[in-house]
């Protein structure tokens, strides 16, 4: 047979009526008729399908190129021509003048109460490393299982928009100052869209029905689209300056995201609805007191916050539904990735704070239990003794009808429980020889557990790897693969399952199968850092 | 040491500055003459600016040359222009042609030949993301295939993928038809597919 000396002979082709719209990314290249014909056509044509990955997998080497050095400063002919060199000059003694200030104020800050000044820590590290979130709406939209009555955290109504289907990304913020974002395509690790906001981010990135929002240091509130990253909208949340700080926890529904302000000096908090698509304000809410008012959750309408015990709101005006005081919420440890809060079935599952003691002095006593309320009244209905010596909690996850509570047990073990939201029994429980639990998320009959330095992994003729992430049956807890790699740990470190594949962030983001833990892809970022990831 | 520019809204105190991401505010500040706003949209700008004329022209200091260039002719312009104004379409239209200019008056820039035809290995090997130090000794490849491509393939796969802009926006930097660059990054994509396939198998024979 004569041997083709065509260069292209041996590579798949697409359909030439499709070969052109293969290569439209942006959300705008095509009308939503098209995408919808495309989506057909690509679930029945192979070489499409094919080609269409590889041109994914082509913009992925182009993207990853090194950027560029870029100028040091603005060259001195611009300078000159802008009358920018007085100006800089000027610029760079008010800075100088500043440092000297905030070193004056800094034992004020010091006096901060206990939760104010993690905030501050939490701000410190946000700014140093790399922030990232996953961004599942629609993952949820097409995968997701829940039975209709089971309502889990910032998940009130599903996001029924097709055009916002192809949200199927892992987004990843990185905090070094700019506000680079970008988003990942979980099949192949290539990078769909990348977004700068040039403003240093100030907590954990937000995603919920295909928006991305991101608070910065600026106190503006910032939304991006998760299709395709471009700018929605920012709002200025309160004065730009150090007093004040956009809270640490965001919620939102189909119309409205809920954030929260908090002044530190006058101790005063503001509850603001925003309109999720223009980020005008809906209605605000302030409130007085030391505790700072954060928002926990929304679900079916309701809004759930915490300040001096736990609150519900109707989301669309503000309207206090009830409070109760006696109730106060741990919330999930800041350096896990995992949820604060489950809203299921009607009820309301948390752990209960420390216990102060009475009068000065003597150690805080640890939670020994997981709290159930009922959402529509506030009250206690029953509670759940955590089985572990001197547990510290950590977070929740929640798939199906099964609650998952990760916690560190305090003698060099951590423990992961799984409870039926049906009756709140423990269904199951394993304990792991790990230093400690890192992430935790569940995504149908897999739960993630993600760990530092486990002894399961050590060998051997090998050290101790210092992060595995394990997957687990769901209804019995046992073990299905085990993923380990002997990177060290970052700030945080998040994995979540999206469409059939884990994506495990810790540096760079790592692609692994859920179904038996084989590593996919991989792609490299500069001190890439997880953060819990957002779900909605 | 670099010292990044400082933007406090108090420097000018009779016109106060939008706020930092306030993109058409500074625009408009800076269209009257104000040189901090005008700072705050090259300190924006300047990475990526930098990144798409060096990725555009095969060389990361004449990158840094001409981006220079484009923000003098950027000010230049902008200074008592009137009407609507899109900012970003239109700096990466003034980025594209001080890079074509250059290329076309000083002829400095070389590309390294087009494999041939006899060099394409027949194996079918489909495009993957590799790890990070393959990604190292992938990137000088990526470099030369992305000169391989024609230059308006080239320009349009560039403000794709690196400016984030959608084909009507491409259409309107380049001034040309939507259709045009429809085909444009079609085009350069399969070349770009086609030397790519073409140079890892004659690397792994």
């Amino acid at each position: 047979m004569k041997q083709s000396n065509n260069p292209t002979a041996h590579l798949l082709q697409a359909c030439p009526a499709w070969v052109e719209k293969l290569s439209a990314i942006h959300h705008d290249d095509l009308s939503f008729e098209e995408r919808l014909e495309m989506r057909k056509h690509l679930e029945n044509c192979a070489n499409c399908q094919t080609v269409r990955a590889e041109y994914r997998a082509m913009d992925a080497l182009i993207t990853n190129l090194p950027p560029v050095v870029p100028l040091d400063a603005m060259p001195t002919r611009l300078q000159e021509l802008t009358g920018m060199r007085e100006e800089l000059s000027r610029s760079l003694l008010a800075d100088d003048a500043h440092d000297v200030q905030d070193e004056i104020q800094m034992p004020a800050s010091k006096q901060l109460p206990r939760s104010h000044t993690r905030r501050a820590v939490r701000l410190n590290l946000a700014a140093a490393v790399l922030i990232v979130s996953a961004l599942v709406a629609g993952f949820f939209v097409l995968h997701t299982s829940h039975s209709a009555d089971l309502h889990t955290l910032i998940s009130s109504p599903r996001h029924t928009n097709v055009a916002l289907q192809h949200n199927t990304y892992l987004d990843v913020i990185i905090g070094n100052g700019r506000g680079d974002s970008y988003a990942i395509d979980p099949s192949s690790g290539s990078i769909v869209w990348k977004h700068q906001v040039m403003t240093e981010p100030s907590n954990n990135p937000f995603s919920a029905n295909g928006i991305l929002y991101y608070s910065g240091v600026n106190n503006v509130l910032y939304a991006i689209d998760g299709g395709n990253g471009q700018a929605l909208w920012h709002t200025q949340l309160g004065p730009n300056n150090q007093n004040n700080g956009i809270g640490w926890n965001l919620a939102a529904n189909n119309d409205l995201v809920f954030v929260t302000t908090s002044n530190y000096i006058s101790n005063k908090s503001t509850l603001y609805a925003l309109d999720a698509y223009t980020g005008a304000i809906v209605w605000q809410k302030h409130q007085q007191g030391s505790q700072q008012l954060s928002v926990l959750a929304v679900s079916n309408g309701v809004l759930y916050g915490e300040s001096d015990g736990l609150y519900a709101w109707s989301a669309r005006d503000g309207h206090q539904l009830w409070h109760n005081p006696q109730l106060t919420a741990q919330g999930s440890d800041s350096m896990i990735s995992a949820l604060a809060i489950v809203i299921a079935n009607g009820k309301m599952y948390f752990f209960a704070a420390p216990q102060s003691p009475s009068g000065s002095g003597g150690s805080i006593k640890a939670s020994h239990q997981i709290e159930v309320a009922d959402v529509s009244t506030g009250h206690l209905l029953h509670t759940i003794t955590i089985n572990a010596t001197a547990p510290q909690p950590l977070g929740f996850a929640v798939s199906g009808n099964i609650l998952y509570a990760a916690m560190n047990n305090g003698t060099g073990t951590s423990s992961l429980q799984a409870y039926n939201l049906s009756d709140d029994h423990r269904i199951w429980q394993k304990t792991f020889t790990s230093e400690r639990i890192v992430t935790l998320s569940a995504t149908n009959d897999h739960v993630y557990i993600g760990m530092q330095g486990p002894k399961e992994t050590k060998t051997k003729t090998g050290p101790t790897a210092a992060f595995a992430l394990l997957a687990l049956k769901g209804s019995d807890g046992s073990q299905i693969w085990l993923w380990s790699n002997s990177t060290s740990l970052t700030l945080a470190v998040a994995a979540v399952e999206i469409n059939g594949v884990v994506c495990i962030v810790n540096g760079g983001v790592v692609g692994v199968r859920a179904s038996d833990g084989h590593q996919l892809w991989q792609t490299a970022f500069s001190q890439a850092t997880g953060f819990p990831p957002a779900i909605d | 040491m670099t010292r990044n520019l400082s933007y406090n809204a108090s420097d000018s105190p009779d016109e106060p500055l939008p706020l930092p991401g306030d993109e058409a505010g500074c625009v408009e500040l800076a269209r009257k003459g104000n040189g901090l706003a005008f700072a705050w949209l090259f300190q924006h700008y300047n990475a990526p600016i930098c990144t798409y004329i060096a990725r555009l022209v095969g060389n990361d200091e004449l990158g840094r040359d001409l981006a220079q260039e484009t923000f003098v002719r950027a000010w230049k312009s902008l200074l008592g222009l009137s009407g609507e104004l899109l900012f970003k379409p239109w700096l990466y239209r003034i980025a594209t042609n001080v890079a074509r200019s250059h290329q076309r008056h000083e002829r400095l820039v070389r590309w390294l030949p087009l494999p041939r035809p006899e060099q394409v290995h027949t194996a079918y090997r489909p495009l993957s993301v590799e790890g990070p130090e393959e990604l190292i000794g992938e990137r000088e490849q990526v470099h030369q295939i992305l000169g391989c491509l024609g230059a308006q393939a080239r320009v349009c796969l560039l403000l794709q993928l690196h400016a984030g802009f959608s084909q009507r926006e491409i259409a309107t930097v380049l001034k040309i038809s939507e259709k045009s660059v429809s085909s444009y990054v079609s085009r350069g994509r399969e070349q770009f597919r086609q030397l790519y396939n073409q140079a890892r198998g004659d690397s792994s024979q």
